[in-house]
């Protein structure tokens, strides 16, 4: 099996890669990237491909064709701090569409691609545990969020056109762990955290190894579609927040909310208010699919996971 | 004499349900545990036979308090058992020596003339004294046996208890001694008085009386009773003969107030918002180790309101929807049920109760009511938990329910859309039908005072929860006919939501014309 990826210095990349190593059933792995990342394997074979660069889908279209992969997760997703959201929207928007068009062409057998829980939006009226079918809501100026719900967009539209190119989404609750980096872990290791005082929804997360080996079992998966990838057990905002060593900070929702007003007002960098609604309702993914068909379950507890941010290995 | 019934019933008599006609109740009580005082025990009273109109037809258990609120581990074992040692007696002897009703109203409180049990005192002198004390006490070698502590607390001590007062408890607490020289010297501690003034006392029927006095009748009782005591339907809710409400000694013992001074804590931060690093809670938000904190204030409550089940064997095994009526400025109906329902149904799992998102949005209850136990109500949580085998707990009213004035009190408001009746259709469980009666004078819902600010409705002004008292009572479960076709047949839909709730507004009215009191 010849296995091919974008992203692969990416946080799940990196956790990928060993798994995909040991793997005996992959033959050949390719990396797409603009640079070869530092410790690759020599093993790996490294394909020079920019994503952004006008022509890009005609580049990888021929490239694919030379090495006809069997599978090809794409994980060139912007998770680290962005200082030019517009890089990462085109990586994200733009770069997915290139992809997806060589993909369609050359007719790769799979194609895994990770997302997130977070586009479901946290919202009043949902049921306790969102099934893959629930309806994606862009929380407004957060691009993070956006732009992957356009991502998935694109995704189920390409699957629609190319039912014999297999999709798997895997929707990931926020992903934790030593070495992660990505927005949510950015926001618990920050010291002190406002909260809204007299809420404290149920969160998931998933630790980075568990993430890791879903990701690895997609590849084998007779199943395809989207999944919810969620760790063990579920707990409140605030638990998961004191286990991982932050403070939580009830704050009034008024006082808060004007708070937020007045430094977006006074142009300070400030979390939109529509971002707090994830701390006022909750927004848990049923991931049952992934336990049925992936055979995927994860290992880490819920608390065990936000505890091992503690230990910083980045 | 009607006029004092209807005080003893309802002192907020406008809006009520409507009551049945007061000659169907016949209860007596026996005051004399309840205001009896030392100085009392020396005025003898002269006399007689002060029985109420009693029917044989609808026996009053009185003691069904003990059962309902007593301590909570062997829930069955403890019903069976406790109807045949005091309980079941009286009613099976005869109405004779219920409780009177008399003296149920709050303005009996304040009294101070000590209604003694005149009826029953009569009968007392001449009988064997079982049958007059309360239930409990004639069986119960323990002497807790008149004292206050009796009516709340089974057979708890009464020794460890801390805190006398309460501010709720506008009864004063009957005298421990006097109490207790009920059982021992039956016909001594009766307050003239009283009796001569009252003229209820005066209509006392003669069967009801000859019933009360008949000797073989008590002896028989005890193998008359039914090992499993599920008071009959027409059973009168009486189970004053004790004392009245007992917030103060008997309610929580010193490692109940120690334990729920820590659910405390952690309830206030669970509504601030803040929860312990350690917490851990179940899948759909429930706080194990909180509500094990909180139970010994749960019991406490229970014994507060005395919270009588009805009819709560008849609940099906598995899962099932319990649709009850929502009432009270708070939504503590929730709670209580699924506490009374853990206790006595240990063989189900803890029934979830589903809130409207009023409520489970509102912030710190909330977040409070979902560490306990509530589930956001939605066709997809209510589908889960039934396939998870849980019963769940259905307020159709929704928030209309929890928003009308005390005047409504017990007006069923509309059934939603019978989300509920497809549910259970599509699930293939039944509908058990719920009654909840003193919530809504627990919590009675005076005003609302605006708090778009916080977030909610409206901010309900109420009292401290007052002692009155509650019960429930569970219908004959409702099948739903026809499975998952039936909850897309909306006029089927439409007339079993009626049928559930007409069913339960008559349980309602069933239950208020038999109360004789609301604390």
């Amino acid at each position: 099996m010849r296995v091919g990826l974008t992203g692969a210095s990416s946080d799940l990349g990196r956790l990928l890669m060993p798994k995909l190593l040991a793997d005996e059933q992959v033959a050949e792995i390719v990396v797409f990237d603009v640079t070869r990342p530092v410790d690759l394997p020599e093993r790996v074979k490294f394909v020079r491909l920019d994503l952004l660069r006008p022509g890009a889908e005609a580049d990888l279209e021929r490239q694919l064709a030379e090495v006809r992969l069997d599978a090809f997760f794409h994980l060139a997703f912007v998770n680290s701090r962005v200082h030019r959201a517009a890089f990462a929207h085109e990586l994200e928007v733009i770069g997915t569409l290139h992809l997806l068009a060589a993909v369609g062409a050359v007719k790769v057998k799979r194609l895994i691609v990770p997302s997130l829980t977070v586009l479901y939006g946290a919202r009043p009226n949902a049921p306790a545990y969102l099934p893959e079918s629930a309806p994606l809501h862009p929380v407004q100026g957060i691009r993070f969020v956006s732009d992957r719900v356009e991502v998935e967009r694109q995704l189920a539209e390409f699957s629609d056109r190319f039912p014999e190119v297999e999709v798997l989404t895997l929707r990931f609750a926020p992903i934790v762990g030593p070495t992660s980096n990505n927005p949510f872990t950015r926001l618990v290791r920050t010291k002190l955290i406002p909260t809204v005082m007299g809420f404290d929804p149920l969160w998931q997360v998933i630790h980075e190894e568990d993430a890791a080996r879903a990701l690895h079992l997609a590849l084998h998966t007779k199943a395809r579609g989207v999944f919810n990838v969620v760790g063990d057990g579920v707990a409140p905002v605030s638990s998961l927040l004191l286990a991982a060593g932050s403070m939580p900070v009830p704050m009034p929702g008024p006082i808060l909310r004007s708070a937020i007003a007045a430094m977006e007002a006074a142009s300070l960098p400030a979390s939109p208010w529509a971002l707090m609604d994830f701390f006022r309702y909750t927004w848990l993914a049923d991931g049952r699919r992934a336990a049925r068909e992936l055979h995927f379950l994860p290992h880490v507890p819920v608390h065990e996971a936000m505890a091992s941010m503690r230990e910083r290995r980045t | 004499m009607a006029a004092k019934r209807v005080l003893g019933n309802d002192p907020f008599k406008r809006g009520a349900a409507p009551r049945v006609p007061v000659a169907t109740k016949p209860v007596l009580t026996p005051q004399a545990e309840r205001k009896a005082t030392p100085e009392m025990q020396t005025v003898q009273a002269p006399k007689a036979p002060l029985a109420n109109e009693a029917k044989p037809t609808a026996p009053l258990r009185p003691s069904k308090k003990s059962k309902a609120i007593g301590p909570p581990p062997p829930v069955r074992a403890r019903a069976a058992a406790e109807p045949v040692a005091h309980a079941e007696a009286p009613s099976a002897t005869g109405l004779g020596k219920q409780p009177a009703p008399h003296f149920s109203s709050p303005s009996l409180s304040a009294d101070p003339v000590p209604h003694a049990g005149a009826p029953s005192a009569t009968g007392l002198g001449t009988q064997p004294a079982p049958h007059f004390s309360s239930p409990s006490l004639s069986a119960d070698p323990v002497p807790h046996a008149g004292a206050p502590s009796a009516t709340g607390l089974g057979k708890q001590p009464a020794s460890h208890f801390s805190s006398p007062s309460v501010w709720a408890d506008p009864i004063p607490h009957a005298a421990a001694p006097s109490a207790t020289g009920l059982g021992a010297e039956p016909a001594s501690h009766f307050s003239s008085p009283t009796l001569a003034s009252d003229p209820v006392r005066h209509d006392a029927t003669p069967e009801a009386f000859s019933l009360g006095r008949e000797p073989v009748a008590h002896a028989a009782a005890p193998e008359v009773v039914p090992p499993t005591v599920r008071p009959p339907p027409e059973a009168a809710l009486t189970e004053r003969p004790q004392t009245p409400v007992q917030l103060s000694p008997s309610l929580l013992s010193r490692d109940g107030a120690i334990a729920s001074v820590k659910g405390v804590a952690g309830a206030l931060r669970a509504v601030i918002g803040r929860s312990g690093k350690d917490t851990r809670v179940d899948a759909y938000g429930r706080d194990e180790a909180l509500v094990q904190s909180l139970q010994p204030l749960a019991d406490a409550l229970e014994k507060y309101w005395r919270v009588t089940l009805e009819g709560v064997a008849d609940v099906p095994a598995g899962a099932s929807v319990l649709v009850a009526n929502h009432a009270g400025a708070l939504p503590i109906d929730g709670p209580l049920l699924h506490h009374a329902l853990k206790r006595e149904r240990p063989d189900l799992l803890p029934a979830r109760w589903l809130l409207e998102d009023q409520i489970f949005h509102s912030p710190g209850l909330g977040v409070l009511w979902n560490r306990i136990g509530a589930v956001r109500a939605s066709p997809e949580n209510a589908m889960q938990l039934l396939a998870e085998h849980t019963p769940i707990v259905v307020f159709p009213e929704g928030f209309q329910g929890l928003s009308k004035p005390f005047a409504q009190r017990y007006q069923l408001q509309r059934f939603g859309r019978g989300g509920y009746v497809k549910i259970a259709a599509r699930a293939g469980v039944p509908i058990v039908p719920v009654a909840i009666v003193g919530a809504e004078e627990s919590v009675p819902l005076l005003a609302k005072l605006p708090a778009e600010a916080l977030g909610i409705p409206f901010l309900p002004l109420t009292l401290p929860p007052l002692p009155a008292r509650w019960f429930i009572k569970f219908g004959t479960p409702i099948v739903v006919e026809g499975g998952a076709a039936a909850a897309t047949d909306l006029a089927l839909v439409q007339k079993l939501n009626e049928q559930v709730r007409d069913t339960i507004d008559v349980m309602l009215k069933d239950l208020l014309s038999r109360r004789d009191g609301v604390f």
